[in-house]
C-alpha cells in the first residue's frame, strides 16, 4: 500500500488526477496480464531511452501494448480504445504470435509436437514422439507438393482420375440444394480456400482454382438455368443481357486460370563460349514524331551492346524523315533509313528495314527504350539450343511513372497496370509455348519473320499477330522475365487510354480477321491463350453492363435474376469470393484486387467502340503513336475523359436514391433484393469514384524522370579532392547526389562524378546546381559522345539497372486493397464535389475524419514507436 | 600472426601509403594489426604521425623488437624501420633479424602488414618466406608496363616456385585522366583476373594531404574516397585469409 502511495505521489507530479489513475491502472494491468514479458519489454524500452526518468519509462513500455493511445495526452475515448485494445490482446492475439507469419498452423502444429517431446523422458518421447513428430511435419510440409506423384502418372489412372473428377464435378455443378445445405457446402468451400491461401505450393494454389472453378460453374448453373423470368418480356431481355455478361466473365475468369496456373519462369540459356560463333544482330529502331533527346539514349546504349562489334548493326528507321536525325545517326555510325512513304506505320517501317538488312537476327526497340547492354547475351542463348524457336520476348519497364502511378502516387511501391501481363501472363503463356511479340524488347529470327511476309500489317496490332502467324507455322516463342530495357510510360490518361485503345481494337480486328480458335497449326493451350488475350479487350461492355444491372431493379423494377434474394446471395456471393481469393492468390503479387477493377473500369468506355466497331469491321481504322516523354506543368482535371463516369455515377447516385425509397415505402419482401442492390451499386459507386479520381492529372515538371537509386559512386571536386557519395536519382541529364557534410561544395562548382561500370572506371564533369545540407543536384556536362555512352552503360544499361524495381515480397491482402480502393473513391467523390458542389467539401473533411477516428478504435498490433511528443 | 607484404612494382607507387591505410582500416574494422616498415625509406612511421626528426626504429633496437611498437593517438600500432647509423648496424639487424620475430609471429589473430623492401637481401627473403599474400601495388600509368614485364620474367616464376600468393593491386585510379583511364583498361586486360585484386585505390589529393598533415588518412578526413577503398581492400583482404590458409583463423574481436 505504502509503495502504491509513492507511485500515486510520483504520478500526481506529472499528471492530472484522471491521467494518474489511468495511468496507475494501465501499469498494474500490464505487468498483470503480460508479466512474462514485461521484464523484457522495460529493458527494451529502458535500451531505447537511455535517458529518462521512471514515469516515462512505464509509458513507453504502454506505449508498445496500446500504439494508438497518447498516454502523455489522454483523450476522452481513450478508455474505450484501451478497452478495445486489451480485449484483442488477451481473447484475440496470442501475446508470442510473431506478427505476419505465413505458415502459423505448420509452426503451431509442429511447436505442440515439439513441446510434447521436450517434456517427457520416457522411452516414448525419446523415440517415438521425435518420429512422429518428424513424420507428421514432413507430412504437413510436403501438402500441396505435386511432384512426388509421378508414379500416378500412367495412362489408366489418368483416364480412370479424369473420368471420376469429371463425374463429380458434374455432380457437384449441378445437384440442386436449399439454401441452408447450399450455404454450408460453401462455407466449408470457404475455409478450406481460406486455409490453404497462404500455402505458398502449386498445389495449394491449384485446390484454390479448382474451387474457385466449381463454385463459380455451379453458379453459373443456377444463373442459366433457373433464374431466367420468361414471362415479362423486357425483365427477360434485361436478364440475357446480364447472363451473357456473367458468361463472359466467367470464361475470361476460365481461360485466365488456364493461362496462367503454371508460370514458366524460364531462367537464361547459355552462349557458345566463343564469341565467333554467336550470330549476326540487326538492331531497329523505329521512330516516327519523337524529340531527338528521347531517341539518343535509346541509339547510344544500342550501339553500346555487349556483342562482338562486327556482328551488330544498329539501325535508326526514320518514318519523320528529320534531317537532325540523318545528321545524328551519321555522326555516331548508325544506319539511318528512310522509306519512300510511310504505309502500314510502325509496321511498314520495320518490313523495308528487313527487306534491306541481312542479320541472322532482329532485335527491335521501341525509340524510347533504352536497352540493358546485356539484353542480347541474356536473350539469344535461347536460340542456340531451340532451332525452331522465332522469337525471345522481354517485359516492357518503364522508369517514368503511368497515370495510374502518377495520378495515384503509387509509382513503385504498387503493381502498375503492366505489371500483371508482364509479370504473370506472358511467364504462363510461354509454358503453353504462346508467349507472343509485344512491339519491343525482344529478338526476331529473320528466317520465320520472312517466312510469314514480315511484320503483319493487317491489323493495327502487327506485334501479337505476326506471333501468331509464326505459332501457326510450328515456330516456338519464348519469354524471359528479365527487364533488359526501360523507357517512358504514358504521359497522360488520355494517351493512355488512347494506347489501349488501340490494342483493343487490334485484338478484335485479329479476333475477327486470324481467329486463334479456328485455323492450323496451333494447340489447344496456345488457342486458349490467344483467345483469352483477345477476349480479354472485349471486356469494355460487359463492365458497363455490371456497372447498369443493379439500377434495372433500383430503377425499372425489373427483376433480372429471378430468385429469392437468399438463394442470389448463396450462390452469387461465394462466386465472388473465390474468386477474388484465388485471383489474389495467383496474381496478388502482379496486381491487387481490386485495383484491376478500377484500371478496367476506366478503359471499359473507350474500348467499347473500337471493340464492337472492329469486331464488325475488322479493316477499318488506323495506326495511332502513342505520346511520350512530355510535361505537365500543373495539376489539372481531365473532364472529357472522365465524363462517361460521372454520367454513372449520377445514375448510381440516383438509383441508390431510389433503393432508399423503396427500402422506407416497398413492400416487407422485397427487403433482402433491395438491399442486395443497394450493396452492388455501392461498389460500383466505390470503383467508379476512383476510376473518376485517375483523372486528375498531376504535374510532371521535369522533362527527364529521375531514376531513383541508392548506390556508393565518388565525386571529385576540382581540385581533386575524391569524396564517397550516394546516388540518389539520375536521369540522362541530371543527377542528386549525398555528399559527406565536410564536403566543400558549392552551388556552380564543377566535379566530376565518379561511376564504376564492372570493372571500368568512369568520369563525368558536371556542374552543382544547388546544395541544401548533404544534398546536392547536378546537371552534367558530357564531353563527347563516347563519354554520354558510357554514362548511358553505367546507368540506365546497367544489366542489373532494373533488377528489384519494386519489392515483390508484400503479400497480397484483399481487404486491405478494398480499404485502399475505397479511400481512392472518396478522392474522386471529393474532386467531384468540388468542382459541382463546393458546399458539400466539409461533409467529406468530416467523412475522412470519421473514418481516421473509427480506425483509431481499431486493435492494433503492439509496436515500438518511436517518441515524436515533448 | 598472418604476414602481409605491400610491395611496390616500381618506385612512387604508393605502396607506403597502401601499407599504412590497410593497417588502419583492418584496425577500424576490429582486427588487430600492426604496420611494420622493413623500407630503408623509413616513411611508414609518418604516415603514423611519427616525428620527422625521430631515426630510432627496429634497426637501432639491441633488445626484442617488441620494444619498437609505437602507437598513434587512436592507437594504431606501427614499427617504423629507423635510420642504420652504420652499415653493420644495419648488417647486424638484417642478419638477427629473421630469429628476433619471431616471438611476434607467434602471436595468435594478428595480422602484419609489411611495407616490403625495394632491394632484395635478407628482409626480403624473410618476407617471401613468411608472407601469407605480396599485394603488389601498380599505378596506371606507362611506367606500369615495363614494371609489369619485369615483374613476369623475375619475381612471378619465383613466386610461384616457391608457392607464395602474390596479387596486384591497382592504386591511383584517375577515371577523369584519359590516359590514366587507358592505362586501367589496359591493365585489367592484361592481368589475369585471379592475379588482381578485386578493388581499386582511387588517386585522392586527401592522401598526399593528410601525409602533410602527418595523420592517417581517415583521422584527416574520413570521408575520403581512398579512406573507403582502404575499408574495401580490408574487407577483401578478411575474407582471403580466411578462406585461404585455416591455420589461423583471422576473426574480428567481439565478434562472437
Amino acid at each position: 500500500m505504502n509503495m502504491l502511495h509513492f507511485q500515486w505521489r510520483q504520478a500526481r507530479q506529472t499528471m492530472t488526477r484522471v491521467q494518474a489513475t489511468l495511468h496507475l491502472m494501465g501499469l498494474y494491468s500490464e505487468v498483470l496480464l503480460f508479466r512474462s514479458d514485461f521484464t523484457r519489454d522495460r529493458a527494451h524500452a529502458q535500451a531505447i531511452s537511455a535517458s529518462g526518468s521512471e514515469p516515462q519509462e512505464t509509458s513507453k513500455s504502454l506505449r508498445y501494448w496500446f500504439p494508438q493511445v497518447d498516454f502523455s495526452r489522454l483523450k476522452p475515448l481513450d478508455p474505450l480504445r484501451i478497452f478495445i485494445q486489451l480485449m484483442w490482446l488477451v481473447f484475440v492475439k496470442s501475446p508470442d504470435e510473431e506478427p505476419a507469419t505465413n505458415r502459423r498452423i505448420f509452426k503451431e502444429t509442429s511447436n505442440v509436437f515439439r513441446r510434447a517431446h521436450r517434456s517427457g523422458t520416457s522411452l516414448v518421447n525419446h523415440k517415438v514422439a521425435p518420429f512422429l513428430t518428424q513424420k507428421a511435419t514432413s507430412v504437413i510440409h510436403a501438402f500441396g507438393e505435386v511432384s512426388h506423384y509421378n508414379w500416378l502418372n500412367t495412362p489408366l489412372i489418368r483416364v480412370g482420375l479424369t473420368m471420376l473428377a469429371a463425374f463429380l464435378v458434374a455432380l457437384t455443378i449441378t445437384l440442386p440444394m436449399d439454401a441452408a445445405s447450399q450455404a454450408v457446402m460453401l462455407l466449408f468451400f470457404w475455409g478450406v480456400a481460406l486455409w490453404v491461401r497462404d500455402v505458398q505450393k502449386r498445389g495449394a494454389m491449384l485446390l484454390m482454382v479448382v474451387l474457385s472453378v466449381l463454385v463459380s460453374t455451379r453458379y453459373l448453373y443456377w444463373r442459366v438455368t433457373q433464374t431466367i423470368n420468361w414471362d415479362i418480356p423486357l425483365d427477360t431481355l434485361l436478364s440475357l443481357i446480364l447472363l451473357s455478361a456473367e458468361i463472359y466473365a466467367w470464361s475470361i475468369l476460365i481461360l485466365g486460370y488456364i493461362q496462367t496456373i503454371w508460370p514458366l519462369e524460364r531462367k537464361v540459356a547459355r552462349l557458345p563460349d566463343n564469341p565467333r560463333e554467336w550470330p549476326t544482330v540487326d538492331i531497329y529502331i523505329p521512330s516516327y514524331n519523337e524529340p531527338l533527346n528521347v531517341v539518343k539514349p535509346a541509339v547510344l546504349a544500342a550501339l553500346a551492346m555487349d556483342w562482338p562489334q562486327d556482328k551488330l548493326r544498329v539501325y535508326l528507321l526514320d518514318d519523320g524523315r528529320r534531317p537532325e536525325f540523318a545528321l545524328f545517326a551519321q555522326e555516331n555510325g548508325v544506319n539511318y533509313m528512310v522509306r519512300p512513304d510511310n504505309s502500314h506505320a510502325k509496321a511498314g517501317n520495320l518490313n523495308h528495314a528487313l527487306k534491306k538488312t541481312s542479320g541472322d537476327y532482329i532485335a527491335i526497340f521501341d525509340c524510347d527504350h533504352i536497352p540493358a547492354r546485356s539484353f542480347l547475351q541474356l536473350t539469344m542463348g535461347w536460340f542456340m539450343e531451340e532451332p525452331k524457336l522465332a522469337l525471345v520476348q522481354t517485359p516492357h519497364h518503364f522508369f517514368s511513372p503511368d497515370p495510374f502511378e502518377k495520378n495515384l502516387s503509387m509509382f513503385r511501391n504498387k503493381p502498375n497496370e503492366g505489371e500483371l501481363f508482364y509479370g504473370l501472363i506472358q511467364d504462363g503463356n510461354d509454358m503453353w509455348n504462346a508467349s507472343f511479340f509485344c512491339g519491343s524488347c525482344a529478338v526476331l529470327k529473320r528466317g520465320p519473320l520472312e517466312e510469314v511476309g514480315g511484320i503483319a500489317v493487317e491489323t493495327v496490332t502487327e506485334d501479337a499477330h505476326t506471333a501468331l502467324k509464326m505459332h501457326r507455322l510450328g515456330y516456338t516463342s519464348a519469354y524471359l522475365n528479365i527487364p533488359q530495357a526501360a523507357g517512358l510510360a504514358t504521359e497522360s490518361l488520355s494517351a493512355h487510354i488512347g494506347q489501349r485503345m488501340r490494342w483493343a481494337r487490334g485484338m478484335a480486328q485479329i479476333f475477327r480477321l486470324d481467329n486463334p480458335l479456328r485455323g492450323k497449326g496451333l494447340n489447344l493451350g496456345q488457342r486458349i491463350c490467344y483467345a483469352n488475350a483477345m477476349l480479354y479487350f472485349l471486356n469494355g461492355l460487359p463492365r458497363l453492363i455490371f456497372m447498369l444491372a443493379p439500377l434495372a431493379f433500383l430503377l425499372l423494377h425489373a427483376y433480372i435474376v429471378f430468385a429469392p434474394a437468399i438463394m442470389i446471395a448463396m450462390y452469387a456471393l461465394p462466386h465472388i469470393i473465390h474468386a477474388y481469393l484465388t485471383n489474389s492468390r495467383t496474381q496478388g503479387r502482379f496486381r491487387h484486387s481490386f485495383w484491376a477493377e478500377m484500371y478496367e473500369t476506366v478503359l471499359s468506355w473507350y474500348i467499347l467502340k473500337p471493340t464492337t466497331v472492329a469486331l464488325f469491321f475488322p479493316k477499318h481504322g488506323k495506326f495511332n503513336v502513342t505520346a511520350k516523354g512530355g510535361i505537365t506543368e500543373r495539376t489539372y482535371f481531365d473532364w472529357d475523359v472522365s465524363r462517361p463516369y460521372v454520367i454513372l455515377v449520377l445514375l448510381s447516385l440516383l438509383g441508390f436514391g431510389f433503393g432508399v425509397w423503396r427500402l422506407l415505402t416497398g413492400p416487407s419482401d422485397e427487403y433482402l433484393t433491395v438491399v442486395l442492390n443497394l450493396v452492388w451499386v455501392t461498389y460500383n459507386l466505390i470503383i467508379l469514384g476512383g476510376a473518376v479520381a485517375v483523372a486528375e492529372e498531376a504535374k510532371q515538371v521535369r522533362s527527364s524522370h529521375r531514376i531513383r537509386v541508392e548506390r556508393r559512386i565518388s565525386i571529385m571536386t576540382s581540385s581533386e579532392h575524391v569524396f564517397q557519395a550516394d546516388l540518389i536519382d539520375y536521369s540522362d541529364t541530371g543527377a542528386g547526389l549525398r555528399v559527406p557534410e565536410s564536403c566543400p561544395l558549392e552551388t556552380g562548382d564543377v566535379v566530376r562524378i565518379l561511376l564504376a561500370d564492372g570493372l571500368e572506371q568512369h568520369a563525368f564533369k558536371a556542374q552543382i546546381v544547388n546544395r541544401r545540407d548533404q544534398s546536392i543536384g547536378v546537371l552534367f556536362q558530357f564531353e563527347g559522345i563516347e563519354n554520354e555512352q558510357a554514362f548511358l552503360r553505367s546507368t540506365f544499361s546497367r544489366a542489373d539497372a532494373w533488377v528489384g524495381w519494386r519489392s515483390m515480397e508484400e503479400q497480397e491482402r484483399p481487404m486491405k486493397s478494398f480499404r485502399e480502393v475505397i479511400a481512392i473513391g472518396l478522392r474522386g467523390y471529393k474532386r467531384m464535389a468540388k468542382q459541382f458542389a463546393p458546399y458539400m467539401l466539409p461533409l467529406f473533411t468530416l467523412l475522412e475524419r470519421l473514418g481516421n477516428f473509427l480506425r483509431s478504435l481499431m486493435p492494433q498490433l503492439p509496436e515500438y514507436k518511436e517518441e515524436n511528443d515533448g | 600472426m598472418r604476414v602481409v607484404g605491400i610491395e611496390g612494382l616500381c618506385g612512387g607507387v604508393g605502396a607506403t601509403s597502401v601499407a599504412a591505410g590497410l593497417a588502419v582500416a583492418l584496425n577500424e574494422m576490429a582486427v588487430r594489426t600492426i604496420a611494420l616498415d622493413l623500407n630503408a625509406q623509413n616513411h611508414l612511421g609518418l604516415l603514423f604521425g611519427m616525428p620527422l626528426e625521430q631515426l630510432e626504429g627496429l634497426v637501432n633496437q639491441p633488445g626484442p623488437l617488441v620494444n619498437s611498437v609505437l602507437e598513434t593517438h587512436e592507437g594504431y600500432p606501427f614499427m617504423p624501420m629507423g635510420v642504420a647509423r652504420s652499415v653493420q648496424e644495419r648488417a647486424r639487424f638484417e642478419a638477427s633479424f629473421a630469429q628476433r620475430m619471431e616471438p611476434i609471429l607467434a602471436t595468435k589473430e594478428r595480422i602484419l602488414v609489411v611495407d616490403a623492401p625495394a632491394a632484395p637481401g635478407p628482409l626480403r627473403e624473410w618476407l617471401d618466406i613468411h608472407a601469407d599474400l605480396m599485394i603488389h601495388v601498380i599505378q596506371p600509368e606507362p611506367r606500369a608496363v615495363p614494371a609489369l614485364l619485369a615483374f613476369e620474367r623475375d619475381r612471378m616464376p619465383q613466386q610461384e616456385a616457391s608457392g607464395r600468393r602474390a596479387r596486384i593491386l591497382i592504386n591511383g585510379v584517375a577515371p577523369h585522366l584519359q590516359l590514366a583511364n587507358d592505362m586501367l583498361v589496359f591493365l585489367q586486360s592484361e592481368i589475369h583476373r585471379d592475379r588482381l585484386v578485386p578493388v581499386v585505390i582511387h588517386r585522392d589529393q586527401h592522401v598526399a594531404e593528410a601525409f602533410a598533415k602527418q595523420q592517417p588518412l581517415v583521422s584527416y578526413q574520413y570521408e575520403a574516397q581512398a579512406a573507403r577503398d582502404y575499408d574495401a581492400l580490408a574487407l577483401w583482404l578478411i575474407g582471403y585469409l580466411a578462406q585461404h590458409d585455416h591455420t589461423d583463423a583471422t576473426q574480428p574481436h567481439g565478434a562472437s
